[in-house]
């Protein structure tokens, strides 16, 4: 084929490459019209979300108050030294190496994780955290020295602070930073950032949605590599919300006494170098509202806001367990304060009256082969129920156990349900141990000895119950039969004084099976026990006021007894039902009572208003 | 017609021509200046570099322009030589950079020769096809165009670089057409490239049903074998046919095999750019977002965000046009499509008019080299073709490149405005 010499044919030619050319052009052009003019927002939207960087601001957490509004929880500001590894003075990796160093040295700190964590930042164009919680004192002379580093300065970062330091701190809780599963699971955009504290204990973990208030965030415009530009602006920031104030049933004074009271006391079996171990519940017996709720020994959860050490952490895990919240996380056998079940259930199978007397006590009482003894070594002679109730006398109450006997007995017990978890708003509530037939014949093997009945009728033995369940169930018995749910927090608001969420009327969790007959025989024999002459619960009498009670005193295999006290006043129309536990304290009426008492005082008193100034007793 | 005295009229006579090409430069050097000045840390070099290799550009464009269609005739074959030689020394002596030999470094001077070789091919096989014996309708001459053709791509091939190698077929069929071959055997030709294609199919479409992708090449084949009946091709040289597809489809999954991960990456990043955001499909992504974000007018000079804080990648080079789309949006982007639309179409034109079948060939090989750049280089940023590192005629920076587009448009110009002489 010869060169197309005929102009047809170099014409036909020409028109297919004209053609060809123009098809694919207009290809492209397609394209472009698609790209720009249909999906050009799109496209421009997403430039933008190229451009703007968000970084979080934190929000203020929620203060934490009292039920006369005395601040338990707080923010104050933390001075924190930063230093912008990123500055474009550091060209290498070196010379951040050696400006850590230097400043790390220059405040006494450890350099190499604190160098290993600035090149880490560096890579990510953020400044790093040298030092926090600087004292205002020592930051001036210090920036004057570190004044020639570049990029350094310091910031000023919201801290959680507990004024009063480890005053009602198992209530409260602690505050913790957010961890790297939590900040997957947060829900995007509303949620977590590295580096939030979260509440990781207590009111504050449990009410951490009303608290957290929702991180604002500021827009800054960066390059590919995420440094930050100044060619292009940034948008207006989103400011923080800061997190609800909440308000608890907590009354710091009664708090304040109640741990004053617990750690003054000695129990004569405790070395001298170790902490008490106990736990004080005081309730709202009508609403179920937990006016003070001590545990000791406690912790400082200020510790915790800065970052514990490994030291520090040491220490909280040691065998008196500070960490542990012995009103709720704790169970003990309740001691003779468990007569009351034992007479109830007896008052059900309708045998036992007011005038009802059995075999004399003797201090001792044989059974089987052998012999249960009564707290009393010379024994109480011949006494009637409210005689026995109010001397605690446990030879009487064997003998209603055995008349009763085993089955009878636990299936009335099984019924109060003490073994429950109240429903407290406090996370990890643990329940108690009520046991029952089938609970002894796995433990056993066998059925049980009916020699447990006469032990459990005196509340030692198998049976655990925490003090707050305890304390719940003691306010249905002294009201009306109805349990309530205990309860902390009453209202959240917000700084403008609105309110966010409120605590609704008194949950009544469930109704004992106990009539308005036996409840009031109850509150006889209760004030009999603190009242009577020989009375077991005499130590919490307080003249002029009338007050209930019932000790207790638990055999402890590990070492001395535990003291128990139940307490309520005032008995002409029950408010308030307080209970004391205190570990290997002894006999309920020395150790227990007395606390009780000092507590019902304040409370009949008013004292506890007089009692708000948080700072009054150096606890 | 005798060879006319060259009076400064003839020059301004094709406007058509130098127009789209003077407005391109200026565009090109505008998108340089905001793509490297206007950038967070510019600075004036490499727009300083830019302006000096369109000065170098301008004057030799203006040279061989002025240069006699004769003298380019008989420099053709040592050009092609020379430009052959140098692609041989660069797969020994050149510049390791990104797994590829593509540099070659004399002193200060640093270029392609790729890139000239594009110049020195179309001179020389116009020359080739323009001689009075050459017949393409006999085997022998038609094997020698094919051999001018595959001795650079091959070279070019092993360096390695798909893309510019691809011109040189692209370029060479598209002179072969123009130089009277039949469209069939332009497709018997180009035959075992569709099968390649086909049969790599199944390597770049991920998920889909192998066996079925991998053997797509055989109703293509059947249908090719077809057609070649119906033009009456005797059954053995069909039956040759046959078995030449089937030689190419089963070596395939060979090569691609052997392929350069870089080179498998970016075609696969082509196709789904999404799959590896911070990958090879990043730069598509971003400058499809470049362009998007341009919307109609763009978002001004100078004041492209993805440009100036560095997303785009190789902004002034491969991706100018991203910056051309996000600063001046629809109306900028196709405006330079259009000033291209107008040079090509004004050079086939000439192509059509020029009486000497040498300069003709050369005007049509010109056109198909700024096509073949224009149409990859513009359809990779907006995401229709994989990333090959061509960059776009008298827009992009890059010194080799640059001049070179240049001296081909003073090329056509040179002939167009003889288009009388024999």
């Amino acid at each position: 084929m010869a060169f197309p010499e005929t102009a047809g044919d170099r014409r036909r030619r020409a028109w297919a490459l004209g053609l060809w050319i123009g098809v694919v052009f207009l290809v492209l052009l397609a394209r472009l019209f698609a790209l720009q003019i249909m999906r050009g927002p799109d496209y421009a939207d997403l430039a933008h979300k190229n451009l703007i960087r968000p970084d979080p601001i934190p929000a203020l957490r929620g203060r934490i108050f009292d039920c006369r509004g005395v601040l338990l929880a707080g923010n104050h500001v933390s001075f924190t030294l930063m230093l912008e590894v990123a500055h474009p003075e550091y060209r290498t990796a070196e010379q951040v190496e050696e400006t850590v160093a230097q400043v790390a040295g220059e405040l006494g700190l450890e350099a190499k994780p604190l160098i290993a964590r600035a090149l880490r930042h560096r890579k990510l164009f953020a400044p790093v955290r040298i030092a926090e919680d600087l004292l205002p004192e020592r930051i001036a002379p210090l920036l004057e020295r570190l004044e020639p580093i570049a990029g350094l300065r310091v910031e000023r970062v919201p801290r959680r602070w507990y004024p009063a330091e480890s005053r009602a701190a198992h209530v409260l809780g602690y505050v913790g930073e957010v961890n790297p599963e939590e900040l997957q699971a947060a829900p995007v955009g509303g949620g977590y950032r590295p580096g939030t504290r979260v509440g990781r204990a207590g009111i504050e973990r449990e009410y951490e949605w009303l608290l957290g208030g929702t991180p604002g965030e500021t827009y800054v415009a960066v390059d590919a590599v995420g440094r930050k530009t100044d060619l292009f602006p940034g948008l207006p920031p989103r400011a923080a919300v800061p997190g609800a104030d909440l308000t608890l049933s907590i009354d710091a004074g009664l708090q304040a006494s109640a741990e004053r009271l617990l750690r003054a006391v000695r129990p004569e079996a405790l070395a001298a170098a170790d902490p008490v171990r106990g736990a004080v519940v005081v309730l709202d017996a009508w609403t179920g509202e937990i006016l003070a709720c001590a545990s000791v020994p406690g912790f400082d959860p200020n510790r915790f806001a800065r970052g514990l050490s490994a030291e520090e952490w040491r220490v909280l895990q040691d065998a008196t367990h500070p960490l542990l919240n012995r009103a709720t996380q704790a169970a003990y056998p309740p001691g003779s304060v468990f007569k009351i079940v034992t007479t109830l259930a007896a008052r059900e199978a309708g045998w036992l009256r007011l005038s009802s007397r059995f075999d004399p006590c003797h201090g001792s009482y044989w059974f089987g082969d052998r012999a249960f003894r009564c707290w009393k070594r010379e024994g109480h002679g011949r006494v009637a129920l409210q005689e026995a109730f109010a001397v605690s006398c446990d030879i009487y109450y064997y003998q209603v156990a055995r008349r009763l006997g085993l089955a009878a007995l636990l299936d009335y017990v099984g019924r109060l349900r003490l073994d429950a978890r109240t429903g407290v708003d406090l996370p990890e509530e643990c329940g108690g141990l009520v046991p029952t037939m089938a609970w002894y014949r796995r433990q056993l093997g066998t059925r049980p000895p009916e020699g447990a009945a006469l032990n459990l009728a005196i509340g030692q033995g198998e049976l655990m119950i925490t003090p707050l369940a305890l304390a719940a169930c003691a306010a249905a018995l002294v009201t009306d039969g109805r349990v309530r749910q205990p309860h902390l927090a009453l209202r959240a608001t917000r700084r403008d004084g609105s309110l966010v969420w409120e605590a609704g009327e008194p949950e009544v969790v469930r109704d004992l099976p106990v009539g308005e007959e036996e409840r009031a025989l109850i509150r006889r024999l209760l004030e009999a026990a603190v009242a009577d002459e020989h009375a077991t619960g005499r130590p919490a009498r307080i003249p002029g006021y009338r007050i209930g009670g019932k000790t207790g005193t638990v055999q402890n295999p590990h070492g001395d007894d535990h003291a128990i006290f139940l307490g309520v006043a005032p008995m002409e129309a029950p408010q308030w039902v307080v209970l004391v536990v205190v570990e290997q304290g002894g006999h309920g009426s020395a150790v227990a009572a007395p606390i009780a008492r000092e507590l019902l005082r304040e409370l009949l008193q008013g004292e506890a208003i007089a009692a708000v100034a948080i700072s009054g007793d150096g606890g | 017609m005798v060879a006319a005295p060259m009076s400064g009229r003839r020059w301004v006579q094709e406007p058509l021509l130098t127009l789209p090409v003077f407005f391109l430069l200026l565009v090109g050097a505008a998108m340089v200046c905001s793509a490297t000045l206007l950038c967070e840390g510019g600075s004036a070099g490499l727009l300083t570099r830019h302006l000096f290799a369109m000065g170098v550009g301008a004057l030799v464009s203006v040279f061989v322009a002025v240069l006699p269609m004769r003298v380019l005739n008989e420099f053709s074959f040592p050009l092609f030589a020379l430009a052959l030689l140098l692609l041989v020394v660069v797969l020994f002596a050149g510049e390791l950079h990104g797994g590829a030999r593509r540099w070659i470094e004399i002193g200060p001077l640093r270029f392609q020769p790729s890139e000239p070789a594009k110049l020195a091919f179309i001179l020389f096989l116009a020359d080739f096809l323009a001689r009075k014996r050459c017949d393409l309708s006999r085997i022998g001459w038609l094997l020698g165009a094919l051999a001018v053709i595959l001795a650079p791509f091959l070279l070019i091939l092993r360096e390695p670089d798909l893309g510019t190698a691809l011109a040189f077929p692209v370029i060479g069929g598209v002179m072969l057409f123009w130089a009277g071959l039949s469209p069939l055997v332009l497709g018997v030709l180009a035959s075992p490239l569709i099968t390649a294609g086909l049969a790599s199919l199944r390597f770049l479409v991920r998920g889909a049903s192998q066996p079925l992708w991998g053997l797509l090449w055989i109703p293509a084949v059947a249908l090719g074998v077809v057609l070649l009946r119906r033009r009456g091709i005797q059954w053995l040289l069909v039956l040759l046919f046959a078995l030449v597809q089937l030689g190419v489809a089963l070596e395939t999954p060979r090569i691609w095999q052997g392929l350069e991960s870089y080179q498998r990456e970016r075609v696969v990043a082509f196709l789904t750019p999404e799959r590896d955001p911070a990958g090879a499909g990043y730069q598509v992504i971003q400058s499809k977002i470049a362009i998007g974000s341009g919307c109609t007018l763009g978002r001004g000079f100078g004041r492209g965000s993805q440009k100036a804080l560095s997303f785009l990648p190789r902004q002034h080079t491969d991706f100018i046009y991203s910056v051309v789309g996000e600063e001046w949006g629809f109306l900028g982007a196709g405006v330079v499509l259009l000033l291209y639309t107008l040079f090509l179409l004004r050079g086939i034109a000439l192509a059509r008019q020029v009486r000497s079948r040498f300069g003709s060939l050369v005007a049509i090989g010109v056109v198909a080299l700024i096509f073949y750049h224009v149409t990859i280089n513009i359809a990779m940023t907006l995401g229709l073709a994989p990333v090959t590192g061509l960059p776009l005629p008298f827009l992009s920076f890059g010194g080799s490149f640059l001049v070179v587009s240049m001296v081909a448009a003073g090329l056509l110009l040179g002939v167009g405005v003889r288009r009388h002489e024999y």
